[in-house]
């Protein structure tokens, strides 16, 4: 699979050395900042790009190529969206995935056909349920 | 007079730089009402004293905010920001959640223009484009007029004079080697309106439009 990775944080470097580590898949990650990419290792064996998400001339270089799957994980909000909607509408990506901090801006946006998901709701249900003590046998489960 | 033309609206504009302030004052001159929308704290104070309750201390692309600021009954919603992703954001949000019936933004790259317009943002002001236009109309004066942009600019009607040192003077049309994607849709001369055939015949002084496609034009300019 061609697998686009877009924000090269602790999220984005740890999904991408998870990615390359199937031989079959394309990986591709992109950040603005070179220091940010450099947290991938020199043995990384996908591709690096250092480019700012926002800028749209990136998309027609990359995106041009049929890809599998984009996911946008920056931690600017409105950098996630634009480039997920760029890949969803403009070059027809099958999976967009974006991450969006403020539950209701996700919300929103998973209205309009972009699968979100946001941080804050997930560690918000994790620490509910860490704080709960453990009641049913399903809860146990994870 | 002015009083009774227009229905007053509620305009929020986000992004109180040098363009969102004056837009403020000019449509708060204009008798609207106004909210201006600043996510610095310094620019924020530098503004407060002068606007008033007209500026709010806020991140627009947060939803809390958005909500806060009764973006619910605004008409309109301008965002002009220097971040096109948040101006993009901002827009897409008074339009899915408040239904907002007119969204405006501004954008600085010209390549985003095309997504903007998909995305369902209203009116897109490009503002790098607008001067980048402007300067070829400069650069253009006495040769190829610009009349009216089509498709976004990728086709132009434009307008020339033909001079007494023009190759095509006395030629008829369809001796005329005009570039692909052009086509002389009229000719003006003196009062008359002449719709053109191939075998009309132009003569000094006529002014001539042309359809042609913005990458022609320069292929144009040459012929003429």
């Amino acid at each position: 699979m061609r697998i686009i990775i877009l924000g090269c944080g602790r999220l984005g470097a740890i999904i991408a050395k998870r990615m390359v580590k199937d031989s079959k898949n394309q990986v591709i990650v992109i950040d603005k900042d070179n220091n940010s990419l450099a947290k991938l290792g020199n043995d990384f064996s996908g591709k690096v790009m250092q480019a700012d998400g926002v800028n749209m001339a990136i998309y027609s270089q990359i995106l041009s190529e049929k890809t599998d799957i984009f996911l946008a994980l920056t931690n600017i909000d409105n950098t996630n969206i634009m480039a997920a909607e760029i890949a969803k509408q403009k070059y027809k990506v099958d999976k967009v995935i974006a991450r969006i901090d403020d539950p209701i801006r996700a919300k929103a946006f998973e209205e309009l056909g972009i699968e979100t998901f946001c941080p804050t709701t997930l560690s918000e249900k994790r620490i509910i349920k860490m704080m709960t003590p453990a009641k049913t046998e399903e809860e146990k489960g994870d | 007079m002015t009083q009774q033309n227009t229905e007053r609206k509620f305009v929020i504009v986000v992004g109180a730089g040098k363009t969102g302030y004056n837009l403020t004052k000019l449509l708060m001159e204009e008798g609207h009402e106004v909210l201006l929308v600043e996510k610095s704290k310094a620019r924020y104070f530098e503004l407060n004293n002068e606007l008033g309750e007209s500026i709010f201390l806020g991140d627009a692309s947060e939803s809390e905010v958005l909500k806060n600021i009764g973006t619910n009954r605004a008409n309109v919603l301008v965002a002009v920001t220097g971040d096109d992703d948040t101006n993009l954001v901002i827009c897409q949000m008074a339009k899915i959640m408040y239904m907002i019936p007119r969204t405006i933004a501004r954008i600085s790259n010209p390549k985003n223009e095309d997504i903007f317009t998909a995305l369902g943002v209203d009116n897109i002001v490009n503002t790098t484009q607008i001067v980048n236009s402007l300067i070829e109309k400069e650069v253009d004066a006495g040769m190829l007029v610009p009349v009216m942009e089509l498709k976004g600019g990728k086709v132009e009607i434009v307008e020339t004079e033909i001079t007494s040192n023009s190759p095509v003077i006395n030629k008829q049309i369809k001796d005329i080697k005009l570039p692909d994607d052009c086509l002389i849709v009229s000719i003006m001369r003196g009062d008359d309106v002449i719709f053109p055939h191939g075998n009309t015949v132009l003569e000094k002084d006529d002014t001539v439009m042309v359809l042609v496609s913005k990458d022609k034009k320069a292929e144009l300019r040459k012929i003429l």
